[in-house]
């Protein structure tokens, strides 16, 4: 195009006169919302809530120092979990908790998360449900007016006054493990579920992000919290310390009388259809089969325990917990694995599907939130320890943690989970050679077996007991052989069905 | 006298920062104190409608992130907008007639923000000829006419001759400018480097020995070709060009020298202030 024709064309841009004479604009072309909710990020971090440190890195990793006191400097941007976690949880809709010692902003990000997704800060304070030992199902869900419950003459007839808080996309329970224990069953199946019910009546609470907070175990909760309720939050994270440079904005903030939580922008204020769409990025942001096969190596023979039984199935952690012992009781001597290599001996459990579950929506949220198109392994190393933190419970008597140089990951689990991945990632790629027939068994399975002949189909069933047998004559029993060998078993037992129907088939042409 | 400017900045500011997580308060005040209020004090009659459009234009620009700091970018713009933001408004709004100062502005905002969707290089080469604008009222007819030359689709060389020789001084710009490394930033336009000092000026090719010094450049684009490239040759005075013998008067020993594929090479001597500009025609 030449010149003059296309200055022209850039006339038409979007400032403009009005008719007063003023130069005004028209909007500005809209920004992809993953920029909106960083912006949020950044105005929370400078704003509202200083954290001292970014604890989730990415990229490239530099280390300072020397074998006693190391730092590790990532090439990339960093976030803190404190605040980067309860943005994404807004993101994908989960469940969360905040754990650690009063005073250290717990409700005041929940609150900010509240106000993001475009609550009233009056509303948001409200909405809060404060757990106390006195907290009754009626306070916590609501409860019919006495009027209603003199004039029905049937249950269905009384009509339920129900809170607030249960239909508001962001759901606020502070100190919930104050909650009495029957209290708790009517949270859990809210939560769960997404419902409440009282006199034959169900209020469904939609969509929503939930935030709970706990002080830590020496600030004390006052009942246990159920398994089940515990089972149901998706992700936990810690409170960051302070860090006296930051002294200042405290002082800033009396002198001021102001809250961040006075002053949220409007442009990192979302709309329903805002997060309705960030929900829907979300979802289409991809897992790469690497990444999954990656995770699935890693946590999956984390499950497996040599000594629960004779039988291959039954060799997981399940299996002695159903018969009353724990993993600290058989991961002994009479082992004969390397407790040190394998990483079944640091785990008094694996992981259940719900936890993928959750982490896989994370990770997607996380690559969403920086920008990216799919998850990278980056992702899945930072989210793994929030996700695990409360659902993989350590095997303290391991030898693995008898080291001195891992005795403190008995302490620092986010530390431990990590190391955990760091290693599956090292024994990935050394186990890959064995895995290579298992992978090439496993892709001819996914090509189908109908437009095989029978004899073909015989074939490969001698191809997989060969293949079988080959894996346990050269390689010992361990976590990652155990997750294939149950495939392997899967995929005969599966082209074993397919050969039976054949020949089901063939017969009944016969008669 | 302007108290009322105050108090608009001042709420625009407040405003802006109930709005915009990024708004940056401090940068704002700065800009209206010694952008906004100077030039409303340049004009003949008090005209508040223009220092409010000055101001919506600043406002407008630190939105989009084009202003992001004074320090970086108050006294070096990088870009046509903040150039027409920090120096040309300041200068020569005043000198324009009150009727036509709105609509200027919104031209000169939607002329200078086009500039962001177009190659780097662009930006960089009318950056470097704005300082030759003497009217705001000019503005799109100088642009037209400075991107005209280099917006021409070029003509691949073929290098079969006959050549042409062109000395261009780079002393017409800068006195003491001893021409170093160069690199293209447009099809068309050059960026040489002084080999001593920071400065930097830009070269604009053309063919006919039309070719031209433009002034000092910030630009820091680079603007690769890709062609088969003929061989050249050096000695004392002449380059050999696929064969083709050129004279290059006056020049002793090569400094550096760049070929592009619209049929120019462009040499520089270690002990000469002068460019040899050699064309295919």
């Amino acid at each position: 195009m030449d010149a003059s024709s296309l200055i022209d064309q850039w006339r038409n841009g979007r400032a403009f006169l009005s008719p007063e004479g003023r130069v005004e604009f028209k909007e500005r072309a809209k920004k992809p919302l993953a920029m909106k909710l960083r912006r949020a990020y950044q105005w929370i971090s400078k704003n509202a809530i200083r954290s001292p440190y970014c604890d989730m890195e990415f990229g490239p990793v530099m280390t300072l120092g020397h074998s006693e006191i190391q730092v590790q400097i990532a090439k990339e941007h960093g976030y803190s979990s404190f605040l980067l976690l309860p943005l994404l949880t807004l993101m994908c809709s989960r469940r969360m908790v905040f754990i650690g010692a009063p005073g250290r902003g717990k409700t005041t990000v929940a609150t900010l998360m509240a106000l993001i997704a475009g609550e009233k800060l009056e509303d948001v304070r409200k909405g809060i449900q404060r757990g106390h030992p006195q907290l009754t199902i009626a306070d916590l869900l609501g409860s019919p007016l006495p009027s209603e419950l003199i004039r029905a003459e049937r249950s269905e007839e009384v009509k339920v006054s129900w809170r607030h808080w249960i239909s508001k996309r962001v759901k606020i329970i502070d100190e919930y493990n104050r909650i009495p224990t029957k209290t708790q069953s009517a949270l859990l199946s809210l939560m769960a579920e997404g419902i409440a019910e009282m006199y034959e009546q169900v209020i469904h609470c939609g969509r929503s992000a939930w935030f709970l907070t706990a002080n830590d175990d020496l600030g004390g909760g006052t009942f246990q919290v159920i398994e089940a309720l515990k089972d149901r939050i998706d992700i936990v994270v810690r409170c960051t310390p302070f860090h006296a440079r930051f002294l200042d904005t405290i002082l800033q903030r009396i002198e001021q009388s102001q809250r961040a939580e006075d002053f949220l922008p409007q442009d990192i204020i979302f709309s329903e259809d805002e997060l309705n769409e960030i929900d829907e990025g979300v979802r289409s942001v991809e897992i790469p089969k690497e990444i999954r096969d990656l995770l699935g190596f890693c946590l999956g023979q984390l499950d497996f325990c040599r000594q629960a039984s004779l039988r291959m199935e039954y060799m997981n952690k399940d299996t002695l917990h159903l018969a009353g012992r724990r993993v600290g009781h058989v991961c002994t001597e009479d082992c004969p694995l390397d407790k040190h290599e394998n990483l079944c001996s640091q785990t008094e459990s694996g992981v259940s599907a719900r936890c993928y579950e959750s982490l896989f929506h994370y990770a997607k949220a996380l690559a969403y939130f920086r920008g990216r198109k799919e998850v990278s392994r980056d992702d899945i190393r930072q989210l793994l320890p929030w996700i695990l933190h409360e659902k993989l419970p350590m095997n303290p008597q391991s030898q693995f943690f008898q080291k001195s140089e891992n005795k403190r990951y008995l302490t620092d689990k986010v530390s431990w989970v990590q190391q955990i991945f760091d290693r599956a990632t090292q024994q990935f790629a050394a186990y890959e050679p064995i895995r290579e027939p298992i992978n090439a068994l496993k892709k001819k399975h996914e090509g189908g077996l109908d437009h095989l002949s029978t004899g073909e189909i015989r074939a490969r069933i001698a191809e997989i007991e060969k293949c079988l047998e080959g894996l346990l004559k050269k390689n010992e029993l361990n976590g990652p052989l155990y997750e294939d060998l149950i495939l392997l078993k899967s995929l005969h037992n599966w082209t074993c069905e397919a050969l039976e129907d054949r020949s089901t088939r063939q017969g009944s042409l016969w008669v | 006298m302007v108290a009322w400017l105050d108090e608009l900045i001042k709420t625009r500011d407040n405003e802006a920062r109930n709005c915009h997580a990024n708004w940056d308060s401090a940068l704002f005040q700065k800009l209206g104190q010694d952008l906004v209020k100077p030039l409303f004090a340049r004009l003949k009659k008090p005209d508040p409608l223009t220092a409010e459009s000055y101001l919506n234009l600043v406002q407008e620009a630190m939105l989009c992130g084009y202003l992001k700091s004074w320090d970086r970018y108050g006294y070096r713009p990088k870009t046509v907008l903040q150039h027409c933001l920090m120096v040309l408004i300041p200068e020569l709004l005043p000198a324009l007639h009150a009727k036509r100062r709105g609509e200027l502005l919104a031209q000169l905002w939607n002329i200078s923000e086009a500039f962001y969707q177009e190659p780097p290089w662009l930006n960089q080469y009318a950056l470097s000829r704005l300082g030759e604008l003497k009217s705001l009222a000019k503005f799109e007819g100088f642009l037209k006419s400075v991107l005209e030359p280099v917006l021409k689709p070029i003509e691949k060389s073929t290098w079969r001759g006959p050549f042409k020789v062109t000395q261009v001084n780079t002393r017409s710009v800068d006195d003491e400018f001893l021409p170093g490394s160069m690199r293209l930033i447009g099809p068309s336009v050059l960026l040489v480097k002084d080999r001593e000092r920071k400065a930097q000026l830009t070269l604009l090719l053309q063919k006919d020995g039309k070719s031209q010094v433009l002034g000092s450049s910030q630009a820091s684009a680079n603007y690769l070709e890709d062609f088969d490239r003929p061989k050249l040759q050096f000695s004392l005075g002449t380059l050999l060009i696929e064969n083709q013998l050129v004279n290059l008067p006056q020049l002793s020993v090569k400094e550096e020298s760049i070929m592009t594929e619209s049929g120019f090479v462009v040499v520089s001597a270690v002990d000469s202030q002068l460019l040899w500009v050699v064309e295919n025609p």
